[in-house]
Parts: structure tokens; C-alpha cells; sequence
């Protein structure tokens, strides 16, 4: 028998010591706490508060608004390796930075994930057959001559920063799993897969050969489309091992890039490639970036 | 720490209300805070359907519980294929935010029963074109620069419910058509970048007591036709 199935007093009933005893006792057993005491009386939202599972949300914007491509931002690939600083989402002019901040420091607990989300509009401006340079291509053999043939890997990487250091916003770095891409990878620069945990990859062009005849490519017609307008995005969530507070977070972006690995044996990274940096943009409009925290225990 | 009542009766002696008003507090104060795992039922007698009302959407996809809204929906391969075209959307070239018209199938209505954070997750795989329709000066673009937009919207598809920073394009086939057999697109979609999955997030705060409010995609096409050959959208509504 349940504990609070004990029934109701009611006129006419005999109070002793032991009834009275009874009722208080009931709430001293163990194990008696079970659906019929908790469960069937329902917990439900006037008992929850608000803000427990999801306490921040915040959107904000990247770069520019500009629907109809009239004057995206235009910046161009970097051509110094290590490079010297990555290229921060502007809305036109490079004083204008985008990015999230949070108003006195957004402090994501151990019992936190913070999720991000960000989305942009991007385009690849390329002069010069660029995927012909550096080492955008293979050689292939040909039945009477080698080919050149584009690898058509090149591209643009975007990636998170973020302050955990003050408002000032001054000390943006790389967030946890993602490298700065200025690692040594045999003469280049670049990062491990396993650094890239906070990605996204921008493919620049696409170069493909048309009326190949039985394997003679010297016959073939080269193709080759830069790619035009389209949304990228990315996600990152960090579950902190102390609590953190983060000040400021962005979306920075470097190229041209180009996958390669040190030699036979080592893991696969992407590394810089300088090369046909002078004859490649990227142009960017608009995109966004959201932060949410869910609160997990 | 379990209940132990401060006072114990007996009887023959005095009934005071002191001592029972004692017992009472005691109780009060261990049934906010006082339980402990060894008062609690040795077995699981409380799942996830004891604390969300089994509420189902098969339309929408939709589950309501008591902490919010959760579920979506998707393409289900070729059954609710849609279209974007640019005879829907008005030709809109350089034209105002009511072009943008609903994604069939692709809008939650949603009542929040208390205020909420709603994250909505969405992704289309679109071919646009080809369309070598020649272009009409003040309407259309240039063949080679038209574009199909897809952008979450909630509530409305103005600027209020919309943001210009959300859409995300799909490029025309601009090469066009075969002039002979077998008088398909002239060059792959995938050279052209006419294909591509599109991906985004859009997050939003509803008040509880507002009307139902529309969460989806909608479209402004540039191009005569585009298949929306994919697409998904899933919804988080937290009300904690």
C-alpha cells in the first residue's frame, strides 16, 4: 500500500496516537516513493524553469548583404607561406568586422554544449588557369605526350576563432580541435585532417576533359568552370572540461589550399599552396552565425 | 536524508499542535528537498513518455512534449519533389522581398505553448536549369546569372520573418541545351554547379500566445525551373 493512498480523514473517524503516527511514518519508508506517489501526478511545465535546458541563443551576421552579387566583398588568396594573418569576415570594409560577441562573456559551464552553426555565400573568381599552377595538377600519361591534368582539389578553407581572453577582442585563436594551418608539412604549411575539426572546405573550381579516345588525352578538350555563387556552412559543438567564458567568435578564411601528406606513410593534410595564389578571389555576400547552449546534465 | 518525524504520539498525553504543526514542517521541508535515492522505488518507473504527453504530427513530423517541440521532415526521395521557378516568383530580378514564395511542403505550423528557442535545420540538393531563355532588360539576368535562392523564413516572408543574410543560391545550367540527340543539358550539372546540397540554421525566439506561426523555406527563383531534388528540415523548439 502506498503511503499517500492512505485515505482521507473524515468526520466521525477516531484519532489515536497510531493514526496520527501512521500518516507521518508513511513518508519513512524506503523505496516508497514510485509512480503512483510522483509519476501519475505528472511533472509538467509550471514545475520546470525556464532556461534549464537551453539557456543562450544568439544569431548574428557574417559579412555582407548583398542578395543580388551587386558589390560582394572581394579579397584575395594569400601569397606569403606561413601566411601572416587569416582573412576576417568584413561587411566591406576591413574595419568592419563580423562576428559574434557576447556581452560580458558567454560562460559555457562543464554541464554545457555549445553548439555553433554559421552559413556564408561564396564564389571563386579565378584568372590565369590557376589550376594548372603549384600543385593543383597531375601528370598524366598520354599515348604521345604527358598531360597536365587538374586535380580540381584546389580550394579556400574556412575555420572558427575565438577570445576566450577579454571583451577587448584582441587575442582571437583557434578553437579547440582545429589548427591555424601553420604547421610544416615537408616545405609547406598546413594542418593534419585531425586539426581541421572546425572546417569547412571551399572547392574553387572544377576541371574535367571531354572527348577523351580510348585513353588518348591528347585528343580531349579541357573544361574548366570556376564555381559560381552558392551557400557553404559549418558546425563545431565544444563541451568544455573546466568552464570557459568566450568573449568573441568568427569565421576566418585562407587559400589557395591544396591536399597533400609529407611523404608515403604520413596522415593526409591540408597545406597552402602559394602558387596560384595571384590568380585567385573569393568573393562573399552574406551568411549567419548561430550560437546555442544546451545545458546536458 | 529520509523523513524522520520530530515528534511521536502516544497515547494518554496532550495532542499538541505544535508537535504536529513540528511534523508537518519537517515533512514539508523533506518533500522539497529532503529525498533521497534510498526512498525511491528500486525499479524504473518513469520513461520519457510520463513526462511528454504523447502528442504525434504525422504530417509534420512533429512530436510536442513538455519541454518543447522536436521532429522533421524530408523529400522521401522523389515522392514530394518541388520546384522553384522563376514564373512563380515573378521574374523577380532586382524586384522587392514579396517575391519570395512558400517551398511546398516545407513549413511547420507551430503553436508554442510557452516562450521558446527554436533552432531550424534545413538542407535542399537543387539542379537549376538549364535556362537559355534570352534576357529581358529590367526583368531577367543574364542566362549566366541567374540563381535560384532558398531561405528560412518564420512567421512571414518579409523582412520580418526573413533575413537577406540567410539565403543561400543554386547556379543556372547556363550552357543550356543539346541542339541534337540525345537534347539534354549540354554540360553536367556537377560542372556547372548547377547541384550542390545547401545546409543552414536559422534561430529564432517565439512568444507563447502568439498564433500559430509558419517555421519553413522559402524560395525566389531567377531561373524558369529548378528541382528541389532533396530536401529536409528538422525543428528544435526549447521552451526551457
Amino acid at each position: 500500500m502506498s503511503r499517500i493512498n492512505r485515505a482521507r480523514i473524515v468526520d466521525g473517524d477516531e484519532t489515536t496516537a497510531a493514526s496520527l503516527n501512521d500518516r507521518f511514518d508513511d513518508f519513512s519508508q524506503a523505496n516508497a516513493v514510485d509512480q503512483f506517489n510522483l509519476r501519475d501526478a505528472a511533472v509538467d511545465l509550471p514545475q520546470l524553469g525556464t532556461g534549464f535546458q537551453a539557456p543562450f541563443m544568439q544569431s548574428d551576421n557574417l559579412g555582407k548583404s548583398d542578395l543580388l552579387h551587386d558589390a560582394p566583398v572581394s579579397f584575395a588568396a594569400q601569397t606569403s607561406t606561413p601566411y601572416t594573418t587569416p582573412h576576417v569576415l568584413h561587411s566591406g570594409s576591413i574595419s568592419n568586422p563580423t562576428f559574434a560577441t557576447y556581452s560580458g562573456g558567454l560562460t559555457v559551464t562543464t554541464s554545457d554544449v555549445m553548439r555553433i552553426y554559421w552559413s556564408l555565400s561564396v564564389k571563386a573568381v579565378v584568372r590565369n588557369e590557376p589550376y594548372r599552377q603549384g600543385m593543383q595538377f597531375n601528370a598524366i600519361k598520354g599515348s604521345v605526350s604527358d598531360f597536365n591534368v587538374s586535380t580540381s582539389a584546389g580550394c579556400f578553407v574556412a575555420w572558427l576563432q575565438w577570445d576566450i581572453t577579454s571583451a577587448s577582442l584582441t587575442h582571437f585563436e583557434e578553437v579547440p580541435g582545429q589548427g591555424d594551418f601553420k604547421t610544416a608539412v615537408g616545405s609547406f604549411y598546413g594542418n593534419s585532417l585531425q586539426s581541421c575539426q572546425a572546417t569547412t572546405v571551399i572547392p574553387l573550381w572544377s576541371v574535367y576533359m571531354r572527348n577523351i579516345n580510348e585513353g588518348n588525352v591528347n585528343t580531349s578538350t579541357e573544361e574548366a568552370t570556376a564555381a559560381g555563387w552558392r551557400g557553404i556552412s559549418g558546425t563545431w559543438h565544444h563541451k568544455p572540461g573546466t568552464n570557459r567564458t568566450i568573449y568573441g567568435l568568427r569565421v576566418v578564411l585562407l587559400g589557395v589550399m591544396h591536399p597533400r601528406r609529407a611523404s608515403a606513410g604520413t596522415v593526409n593534410t591540408l597545406v597552402h599552396d602559394i602558387v596560384p595564389g595571384t590568380n585567385v578571389d573569393l568573393n562573399y555576400t552574406g551568411g549567419q552565425l548561430v550560437t546555442f547552449v544546451n545545458r546536458v546534465k | 536524508m529520509a523523513y524522520v518525524k520530530p515528534n511521536t504520539f502516544s497515547d494518554g498525553t496532550t495532542l499538541l499542535a505544535a508537535e504536529v504543526q513540528g511534523n508537518v514542517d519537517a515533512l514539508r521541508i523533506y518533500l522539497h528537498e529532503g529525498i533521497v535515492q534510498a526512498d525511491l522505488l528500486n525499479s524504473q518507473w518513469v520513461d520519457t513518455r510520463h513526462v511528454q504527453p504523447p502528442r504525434f504530427d504525422p504530417l509534420t513530423g512533429l512530436q510536442h512534449g513538455v519541454t518543447g517541440q522536436q521532429g522533421g521532415q524530408w523529400s522521401g526521395a522523389l515522392v514530394r519533389l518541388q520546384f522553384s521557378t522563376s514564373y512563380v516568383t515573378g521574374n523577380g530580378f532586382g524586384s522587392s522581398a514579396g517575391d519570395w514564395r512558400r517551398l511546398p511542403n516545407t513549413t511547420f505550423d507551430i503553436d508554442v505553448r510557452r516562450n521558446a528557442k527554436i533552432l531550424m535545420h534545413w538542407s535542399v540538393e537543387m539542379e537549376g536549369g538549364p535556362d537559355d531563355v534570352p534576357a529581358v532588360s529590367g526583368r531577367t539576368p543574364a542566362i549566366g546569372a541567374r540563381y535560384s535562392y532558398v531561405c528560412p523564413y518564420v512567421g512571414t516572408m518579409d523582412l520580418a520573418g526573413r533575413n537577406n543574410y540567410d539565403p543561400q543560391e543554386i547556379k543556372n545550367n547556363a550552357n543550356g541545351f543539346r541542339s541534337g540527340p540525345p537534347y539534354g543539358p549540354d554540360r553536367p550539372y556537377s560542372a556547372c554547379n548547377g547541384y550542390g546540397r545547401r545546409t543552414g540554421v536559422k534561430a529564432r525566439a517565439l512568444t507563447a500566445g502568439a498564433d500559430v506561426t509558419p517555421i519553413g523555406l522559402c524560395t525566389w527563383s531567377q531561373i524558369d525551373r529548378s528541382a528541389v531534388i532533396n530536401w529536409s528540415i528538422a525543428l528544435e523548439v526549447w521552451y526551457l
